[in-house]
């Protein structure tokens, strides 16, 4: 075509915000006086990751059960839980229950895993986990939508867009953040949880189905020769020219839907590139298990992630966990009968997510690679039950609950924060979502309080109005 | 923004400590809290004056920049660019013809009231009121409800819009139309106030269930206070507003105003369900676990003019309460009131606001690029009855409007966002308008008016949960116009999603307009955009005859508003002979000519 591309200063999502309003973060500010002209990336700091990948756990993981020993529920177990009434999402507070798997320490570091996890426990060494988060909200929906955007309602940016739309796309056949729904379906909320809020459309997450399509409308209902398709286009791009001359030879939406169209070629020949795995060694995918029954969903996905993160995509969520409910439950939601519910759940991760660790660190991406392993909150250390019953399920807990990390720029094999006595609440130095997420864009390079875009009244951030860095974990 | 203006922009951003420095600088005197200003027309220093009163203030300010206007856009443009302003849809052939051949003033305002005249003004209008009142059809959260009887407001909507109702009467029906007129017409209209998120998913305690009826209310009054005064009241829950004069005691005044609203059913419809509100008390920090003194339902006090107490006892009942509120947003004496309206329409004749935040004109949002234009304006639409078409006639004969898109150097260089509007700016169609058009095109348009949406989404239950899978759909009365889609949160159609149609989560005063390559594959390959293309062929087969340089030609004339030249002519003969008609329209669906507004 015969068109000519404006200086990627005209078109870059920058310019974007050179539309915001006066107060523009400092993002915008770099930009307009002229740093990072024609790169697109802009961390505000040297960063510590390129790019990052979370396992977002839905329903809730019992962190007295995985990631946070406490040998006191031996001593309560059966009994009422110590202390003040807590209030729960039910309502009911039944006997302190212990936990049902056993734990050990593991690995040089020594870090308490329970059996829960096997694989993950023969990466230990690997982990920072944070032992004393809280949640505004043990409400399943608005507590998710909390850890992906800060926000409990439907409409804020997640994560993944924020890191699009502060770092842009290191990629130019791919979009910047990938989403892969549970093979069990989309967590409640739907696609809310990859929303792109009020930020520009280009940074929403885009999901990956496994198939034919990964993408929706990534291929013609009905397959055009070469020759075909390069009628069509030159067409197309005459129609074009003669447009651009009648509007004086330049105009930057004109020349950037022109750009659009060559990116869209890009993307229907990497999209399925990176989505066909049958290129992967036997002994690598049996590593992550895509063979095995219950494994096969995961290890699919968390291998399509390495994938997708090697060729320059930003950011990569993976849900473990599907609709709320059912029966048997899809999520982690163990009210009924945590050993069956979580047993089933754990299998179906614990193997890829270890793998998928190993995997990073082999082939030394782990540098500047950040894994987030999440859950919407956790789950409470007595049992959903009657006062006077030790019951099988446990209820939502926002009050303290476990998380890690692992890779770039963080101390590995360390534990964060404490709970109380017996898991329930956070009692040593407390993290918020807001100091999870101002964390996570610390270690991508970005200042939680500087990254913002304006939205109904107010300069938004990830973060709120809060937000601590925690300095502590910082390799 | 004047920082788009090179020379100006460095000293602006040495204001923006200043704009932020926070309460200090809060109080009395921010611009729009004060009195709508009698504004005279400026004269302007070459020629006569203009005969519109927007050109010499808008000719005025070029002129000061050393900028001047563009020449007018050619008829065909000009008819074109209506359509899809006023309609959201393409003229017809004819109608383009018919303008060309006699594009005099007079016909040009035929023209224009023809379409205000027409049914799908209000189709295409309403849409723009629904993204501020954030209209969507199910709950949200983890239940994510369907509402399927909420489509009576939708209606109410268009309607209003086609009768021209008084822009004030407008706004006081949305706020308390079940009180002003109690009946099915007031009943709909009131579907504003609840057309947002509401959480049927609440803990077991007290407190749990109050805070959740809390941020119900905020959601509520941010709604409400954005969309008629521009103001964000909702910032000041916690604490004080951090840049505008609005305490967080009023804003619990103004959500104890709103505080009997709740989400129900009024006459079989989706509406307020009119609840005794009891005293509110002070959140302290917004916590439901911390409360402060109680409050009497009240307004700001800091917009001058119009008077913030309302006199009710602290126990009033809902009734009065709303009323008491709907007076004061309506107030001709409230500066905010018209103002924001009259920004609101010019941002979607010009694709930006005089202000640029429209739902937003406090010291967080953007400055007036005309303050003395907007002034004028909002004295000028209080003066004559509050009437949006009057508006629209208005903004729409302006020589500043009828401008050409052609970009020149000395513009592009000076003032490349065009805030100073040198020329039209080129823009994208919504989404909406893109699916509309396409239809239209393909001659395959459904008008069917009002009533329940077509549904494109299968509803699939979960437990308590809903979930709303997207479906290929074919067949007429699934080609209605996009306004009457059913529209559950987080449902969302691929082709309406990647070109920017906002999740109906909270207002939307202004869609973003992306251009990605997601849209171009999209406009590539969607099932839709196929299904359409073959229509169209077919449609030109029927209407144009067997010869292919006549369905050529036609083709054009549907789609683009304009005859092919004769290259276009001769490289569609060639692509057609290999690859058929279907192939042509997609083409033609795909060019920048058909998704820009010139």
């Amino acid at each position: 075509m015969s068109i000519t591309y404006p200086e990627p200063s005209l078109l870059n999502r920058r310019s974007f915000l050179n539309w915001g309003v006066h107060g523009l973060g400092a993002t915008a500010l770099a930009s307009m006086l002229g740093a990072d002209e024609g790169g697109g990336q802009l961390p505000h700091f040297s960063p510590k990751a390129k790019r990052a990948i979370n396992i977002c756990l839905v329903g809730g993981l019992s962190q007295v059960d995985s990631f946070d020993y406490k040998p006191a529920l031996e001593r309560f177990h059966g009994k009422a839980p110590p202390g003040k009434r807590p209030e729960v999402f039910f309502g009911q507070v039944g006997r302190v229950r212990k936990n049902d798997w056993d734990f050990q320490r593991r690995g040089r570091s020594g870090l308490w895993i329970s059996d829960l996890f096997p694989h993950l426990a023969g990466v230990a060494d690997e982990l920072t986990v944070i032992r004393s988060m809280h949640s505004e909200t043990g409400n399943h929906t608005p507590a998710l939508f909390l850890s992906n955007s800060g926000f409990q309602a439907n409409g804020f940016p997640a994560l993944g867009s924020w890191l699009s739309y502060g770092l842009g796309n290191l990629s130019d056949s791919l979009p910047a953040f990938v989403v892969l729904p549970d093979a069990r379906g989309a967590p409640s909320g739907g696609a809310s949880s990859w929303s792109n809020g009020f930020l520009p459309g280009e940074h929403q997450g885009v999901p990956f189905s496994s198939g034919q399509h990964p993408v929706r409308d990534l291929f013609a209902p009905k397959e055009l020769s070469p020759e075909s398709l390069e009628a069509e286009r030159e067409l197309l791009a005459y129609i074009q020219n003669r447009q651009l001359e009648r509007l004086g030879g330049r105009d930057s939406i004109l020349e950037a839907r022109v750009k659009s169209y060559e990116l869209a070629a890009r993307m229907q020949v990497s999209i399925p590139g990176v989505s066909d795995i049958s290129g992967e060694s036997k002994q690598l995918t049996d590593e992550y298990g895509l063979e095995g029954k219950e494994t096969r969903d995961f290890a699919r996905n968390c291998i399509l992630s390495r994938r997708l993160l090697e060729r320059g995509v930003r950011f990569v969520q993976l849900f473990a966990g599907g609709p709320l409910g059912g029966k048997p439950r899809t999520s982690w939601d163990g009210h009924e009968d945590m050993v069956g519910n979580h047993t089933r759940e754990a299998k179906r991760i614990d193997q890829p997510v270890a793998a998928l660790l190993k995997d990073l660190r082999r082939r030394g991406m782990l540098e500047d690679t950040l894994v987030t392993f999440t859950s919407e909150f956790g789950r409470t250390p007595f049992t959903q039950s009657a006062a006077d019953k030790l019951g099988k399920g446990r209820d939502h807990n926002n009050a303290g609950f476990t998380v890690w990390m692992a890779g770039a720029g963080l101390k590995p094999g360390i534990t964060y924060g404490e709970s109380d006595e017996i898991g329930y609440s956070a009692a040593v130095d407390p993290v918020s979502w807001h100091d999870f997420h101002a964390t996570v864009l610390h270690l991508l390079g970005l200042d939680h309080e500087s990254l913002t875009f304006y939205h109904n009244g107010i300069q938004r951030r990830l973060t709120n109005v809060h937000g601590r860095v925690i300095r502590e974990i910082l390799a | 923004m004047f920082f788009m203006i090179k020379s100006r922009w460095l000293p602006l951003l040495m204001l923006i400590p200043a704009v932020c420095a926070g309460e200090g600088e809060l109080g009395a005197g921010w611009w729009s809290f004060e009195p709508v200003r009698e504004v005279a027309v400026p004269s302007v220093g070459s020629g006569a004056n203009p005969a519109n009163p927007i050109d010499a203030f808008i000719r005025r300010r070029l002129e000061k920049e050393g900028l001047s206007p563009a020449r007018a856009a050619s008829p065909a443009i000009l008819a074109r660019r209506l359509h899809f302003d006023l309609l959201g849809l393409p003229p017809s052939p004819e109608v383009v013809d018919e303008f060309v051949q006699n594009p005099s003033a007079a016909a040009y305002r035929k023209l224009v009231d023809s379409l205000l005249a027409s049914p799908h003004y209000g189709e295409r209008w309403a849409r723009h009121w629904l993204d501020v009142a954030r209209y969507g059809e199910s709950n949200g959260f983890e239940y994510n409800e369907a509402r399927r009887n909420a489509w009576p407001y939708r209606d109410w909507v268009i309607k209003a819009l086609n009768d021209d109702l008084p822009y004030d009467q407008f706004a006081r029906m949305q706020l308390a139309g079940d009180v002003l007129k109690p009946g099915r017409e007031g009943a709909a209209a009131v579907g504003f106030l609840v057309a947002g998120t509401h959480n049927t998913v609440l803990g077991s305690s007290d407190r749990m269930k109050r805070q959740a009826r809390q941020d119900e209310l905020e959601e509520i009054v941010g709604t409400v206070t954005q969309g008629f005064l521009g103001l964000t009241v909702h910032c000041a829950r916690c604490h004080d507003h951090k840049t505008d004069p609005i305490s967080n005691r009023e804003y619990y005044r103004v959500a104890a105003a709103l505080s009997g609203v709740h989400h129900g059913a009024q006459h079989g419809m989706f509406s307020v369900r009119s609840v005794s509100p009891g005293a509110m008390r002070i959140h302290r920090r917004g916590s439901a676990g911390d409360l402060g003194a109680e409050v009497a339902p009240g307004g700001v006090a800091a917009l001058r003019g119009v008077n913030a107490e309302f006199k009710l006892a602290i126990k009033s009942g809902d009734a009065e309460r709303r009323r008491a509120f709907a007076a004061w947003v309506t107030s001709p004496e409230n500066p905010l009131f018209a103002r924001v309206i009259v920004n609101r329409v010019w941002h979607y004749h010009f694709g930006r606001g005089i202000v640029e935040t429209p739902s937003d004109l406090g010291a967080g949002g953007g400055r007036p690029t005309h303050p003395d234009l907007l002034d004028w304006l909002a004295g000028w639409f209080r003066k004559n009855g509050y009437r949006i078409k009057a508006l629209h006639r208005l903004i729409l004969t302006s020589e500043t409007w009828r401008q050409s898109s052609a970009s020149r150097p000395e513009g592009l260089s000076m003032d490349s966002g065009n805030s100073l509007l040198w020329r039209f700016a080129p823009r994208r169609i919504e989404a909406e308008v893109l699916r509309d058009s396409i239809l239209q095109v393909a001659g395959a348009l459904n008008i069917r008016r009002g009533g329940p949406g077509y549904e494109d989404v299968r509803e699939q239950h979960f437990n308590a949960g809903r979930y709303y899978h997207p479906i290929e759909v074919a067949g007429e009365k699934f080609n209605r116009r996009t306004i009457y889609r059913f529209s559950p949160r987080g449902a969302r159609d691929a082709l309406l999603d990647t070109f920017d149609c906002p999740d109906p989560s909270s207002t939307s005063p202004r869609r973003a307009v992306t251009t990605t390559p997601l849209q171009a594959l999209s406009l590539s390959n969607n099932r839709f955009v196929w299904r359409m293309a073959e229509t169209f062929a077919e449609r030109l087969r029927k209407e144009a005859g067997a010869e292919v340089d006549s369905r050529v030609v036609l083709a054009w004339r549907l789609c683009l508003g304009r005859s092919p030249g004769e290259g276009e002519v001769s490289r569609a003969r060639r692509l057609v002979e290999k690859n058929g008609f279907g192939s042509l329209c997609r083409v033609l669906f795909n060019s920048s000519e058909f998704t820009l507004i010139e």
